[in-house]
């Protein structure tokens, strides 16, 4: 059941230097492209990056929060084209959601570096940093990266009890 | 398996009118809880709608492609607070990914309603109208609505080559 992936499933940053095998790189790529999106106008692309040297740059996108990819055996770089649909931001973010759980079912790790309204450092951002990094057109915009590979630490699940029901209202806003 | 899932999801529009049933109501509420969100914040907030008075409002809230949920017996509206996260966008588009694969995974059928952006038919925006049928105070957003039932009929799986496998680069973006 998708329940018990979800119960069990939690953010992993840090990696096994074990490559993740082809048929498995396969499989998220296909499913990354039967990511549903608005009106089917698909206006995302991927760049999956395996290159260690690469995976290193891009660790170092923002100052923060992006340094584990440079351990990670793959990093899925979700690019979004705003003139193709206005609400591209969902899109990509469906894409990203996917491919997280399916690297959960085939027992990888990943965690979600968020690009999008992020700074590289003073002056640049860090799309633009990636954008140069790995020759992407103006035209797109990127909006995260996933970091995966085999789990080298273990993190337990949250506990039911720790789950936000609050935020939970029946058929009107403050009724439960 | 849930990569099975994946490869037979389509959008529900069509829905019988069976309710669906309290545990499964359980299980989605869980699920949507246990959404990752950036820098663990959660800045969502659900309301699950079965009232059928107030989703015939929902379902005009958006003329454009929300009518379907005015068969839907079941509604998540998906609220985010930009006060709390600025990426709030991106939160709460894995809530509402996750509770789709949910409740495709409990044999339901479902169908996102786009409301962020979107407008009503006096030219308002879709959150505006909702704010006043649901109660929401000004501080949240709506991103979207997602209807959920037991589908009427089946559609046809999408077939892996029609997936637009051009869209997915290696180590660098590769123009075609
Ligand atoms: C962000 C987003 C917004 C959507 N908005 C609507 C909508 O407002 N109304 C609707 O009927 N379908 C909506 N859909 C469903 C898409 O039209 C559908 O996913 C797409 O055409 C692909 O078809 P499939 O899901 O059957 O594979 C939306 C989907 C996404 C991902
Ligand atoms: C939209 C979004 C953006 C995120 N951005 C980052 C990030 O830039 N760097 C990072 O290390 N983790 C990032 N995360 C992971 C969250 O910090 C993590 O999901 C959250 O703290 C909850 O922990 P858990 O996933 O282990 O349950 C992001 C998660 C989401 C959903």
């Amino acid at each position: 059941m998708l329940l018990s992936l979800l119960k069990k499933r939690r953010s992993i940053r840090k990696y096994q230097p074990r490559p993740i095998e082809k048929e498995k790189i396969d499989t998220l790529m296909e499913c990354v492209l039967r990511s549903p999106s608005s009106r089917n106008l698909n206006p995302w692309q991927y760049i999956f990056v395996t290159d260690p040297g690469l995976l290193a740059k891009l660790g170092k996108s923002k100052e923060h929060g992006s340094a584990f990819l440079k351990g990670a055996a793959l990093a899925v770089v979700i690019l979004g084209d705003p003139e193709r649909c206005d609400v591209w931001i969902e899109d990509c973010s469906i894409a990203a959601t996917i491919l997280q759980l399916v690297a959960e079912e085939m027992g990888l790790g990943s965690c979600w570096v968020q690009i999008r309204l992020r700074k590289h450092g003073n002056n640049l951002s860090a799309e633009e940093y990636i954008r140069d990094l790995l020759q992407i057109p103006d035209n797109l915009v990127v909006a995260s990266v996933i970091g995966m590979g085999y789990p080298d630490e273990t993190k337990s699940g949250h506990n039911q009890e720790t789950l936000q029901y609050d935020k939970i209202f029946l058929n009107f806003f403050g009724q439960r | 398996m849930f990569i099975d899932l994946l490869r037979k999801r389509r959008s529900i529009r069509n829905f019988d009118q069976r309710p669906v049933e309290p545990e499964k109501l359980d299980i989605l509420t869980e699920a949507l809880l246990r959404s990752p969100a950036s820098k663990g914040r959660y800045p969502w907030e659900f309301i699950l709608v079965t009232d059928p008075d107030i989703i015939s409002q929902l379902a005009v809230a958006k003329p454009k492609g929300g009518g379907f949920l005015e068969k839907a017996p079941l509604c998540v509206v998906i609220c985010g607070n930009p006060g709390i996260s600025d990426v709030w966008i991106e939160d709460c588009t894995v809530a509402a990914t996750i509770v789709q694969l949910a409740a495709e995974d409990l044999g339901l059928g479902s169908c996102w309603c786009q409301i962020r952006r979107r407008q009503h038919a006096s030219g308002v925006s879709s959150t505006a109208v909702l704010r006043q049928q649901l109660g929401l105070p000004d501080c949240l957003e709506v991103a979207c609505i997602i209807g959920i039932g037991y589908p009427l009929a089946t559609i046809a799986p999408r077939s892996r080559t029609s997936l637009p496998s051009r869209k997915v680069h290696k180590n660098v973006y590769q123009k075609s």
